[in-house]
């Protein structure tokens, strides 16, 4: 990696961190590659840019703006701020009072996403029912980040404006706005450090930590956004770059309430605080050990989902008690026969079958006759078109004559066979009429005892 | 039943198609029909006869 595309990669990581604070850590690594003899070899020694910005981002506390006035509490009392649980925050110092705020600028331009949160934000934003193209754009934006101390369940209630999280969220943050206005930096010159806020405030409804001392002044007009928007607060809670993204996961699995470190980084109210909790972090990121963000949300549902069913699915032996026992089921009863079974009369019996066979033989075979004529004229036709295709053969020569004699045949023989077919089916459909619908059901109806005497 | 019904109908149906397009094109090409009638007939005697046998039969029949 070239100096160029180390020093602009660095940049990019380093998107959290304010402005001045940004260009005075580029600043010191630039001219740290200008004294260095071998560039490349420095470079080499300090690392990827990845793990270079999370090593700063650690370490990293907020400086003031330059030209502004820093807060006024006093730094031996924030220690204890930070530890000892405080419901009420404590009032802004008097300063000065702000300017109008600027609009705080867009995440995109100041927020990096990470492989991890563009998963995430694409799993949440399709959860959210948007089409592909805009769940991408969506992910790629930061819209939808994660946060260890929410679960995915938990954002999307907040979103669609069921959960109870995401009203009281509003509230906490006009209080804080409330509070701020007052405050020295008049502008809000990074979302992030305004971002932070939501984040810290949705911590102290939710962590057993104490509200950090939030007397930043330059978080009036994210503040106030926050407060219209709680998803946003939620959303945008994670500012920080690459780096300090997964580290502040891993650790909020086991401690959901505690601040990150990034987070606390907005004034120098928090400065001691956001150090304290760099030190409790422990060892330094490393990006092949630490869990994705995704893994942060499935844990946290998986939490949820335990619980919830836990306390459903809970057996109450009296409920089934009250059920009226079981009746045994009775065997239907068989089917009645559509007929009734009727005696055969063998005497009657035979002399139908004698006169049957006497009368309605002949009468059949009438019947059937009766299609035979028409069946034969058909295959005389049939027969007439085989033998003139047998002359054609022998007697025509010429194409234009064999044609039109086969063409003729071909239509006499289809009429034939249409005239033939005609004639068999008369001749099966009229003998069997006679034989099913007479014969037969004369017989049946003579030669079987009438039902009176059966049943 | 019905079955062979349109068996049979789809079988007529193709050999009248196919029976018309041959004739069609023999006409077209120069055939000769007296030839046809000879080749159907035996001769011309013959189909002449028919002809008056089945006249004689519709005459009968009004």
């Amino acid at each position: 990696m070239n100096r160029q595309k180390f020093l602009a990669e660095l940049s990019r990581l380093l998107g959290f961190m304010s402005s001045w604070d940004r260009d005075a850590e580029m600043n010191r690594y630039i001219e740290m590659l200008d004294a260095a003899e071998d560039e490349e070899a420095l470079i080499e020694s300090l690392g990827t840019p990845t793990q270079l910005a999370i090593s700063v981002a650690k370490s990293y506390t907020p400086t003031p703006r330059p030209g502004t006035q820093p807060p006024e509490p006093e730094p031996a009392s924030e220690p204890d701020q930070a530890e000892a649980p405080a419901p009420e925050p404590e009032p802004a110092p008097e300063s000065e009072p702000a300017p109008p705020p600027e609009p705080p600028k867009k995440r995109d331009e100041l927020q990096i996403v990470t492989d991890g949160e563009f998963e995430y934000g694409m799993e949440l934003a399709i959860l959210m029912g948007e089409p592909i193209s805009a769940a991408v754009e969506s992910a790629l934006n930061g819209e939808y980040l994660p946060d260890p101390d929410f679960s995915l369940e938990e954002i999307l209630r907040e979103t669609r404006g069921e959960a109870d999280g995401a009203p009281d969220a509003a509230p906490a943050e006009d209080e804080d706005t409330g509070t701020r206005t007052g405050d020295a930096v008049p502008e809000a010159e990074l979302p992030a450090e305004a971002i932070t806020d939501g984040q810290e405030a949705d911590q102290s409804e939710q962590s057993e930590e104490a509200e950090p001392v939030q007397t930043t002044s330059d978080e009036s007009a994210a503040d106030a956004e926050n407060a219209e928007q709680p998803m946003a607060d939620t959303e945008e809670s994670q500012p920080e770059a690459d780096g300090p993204e997964p580290e502040q996961a891993a650790p909020s699995e086991d401690k959901p309430g505690e601040l990150e470190p990034a987070e606390s980084e907005t004034t120098s109210d928090t400065q001691a605080e956001a150090t304290s909790k760099t030190e409790e972090q422990g060892p330094v990121f490393d990006e092949s050990t630490a869990p994705l963000p995704d893994a942060v949300i499935s844990t946290g549902n998986d939490e949820k989902s335990e619980d919830k069913p836990a306390a459903e699915l809970v057996f109450d032996p009296d409920n089934f008690a009250e059920l009226p026992p079981d009746e045994p089921i009775e065997p239907e009863e068989p089917a009645e026969p559509g007929r009734p079974h009727r005696a055969l009369r063998p005497v009657v019996t035979a002399v139908y079958v004698l006169f049957s066979l006497i009368i309605g033989l002949p009468v059949a075979l009438l019947l059937i006759l009766v299609g035979v004529p028409v069946l034969l004229f058909g295959g005389g036709i049939i027969a007439l078109v085989v033998y003139a295709a047998s002359s054609m053969i022998t007697e025509l020569s010429m194409f234009s004559d064999i044609s039109l004699v086969a063409g003729t045949g071909l239509v006499i023989c289809g009429v034939g066979l249409l005239i033939a077919w005609f004639g068999l089916w008369v001749s099966v459909e009229l003998g069997s009429l006679w034989i099913n619908s007479v014969v037969v059901r004369l017989g049946r109806a003579v030669c079987f005892e009438k039902e009176a005497d059966g049943e | 039943m019905k079955h062979i019904w349109k068996f049979v109908l789809i079988v007529v149906l193709a050999l009248i198609v196919l029976g018309t397009a041959c004739a069609v094109i023999g006409l077209f090409t120069g055939a000769s029909v007296e030839r046809m009638i000879e080749v159907f007939f035996g001769s011309r005697e013959t189909f002449e006869l028919v002809i008056q046998l089945l006249e004689q039969e519709l005459a009968s029949i009004r």
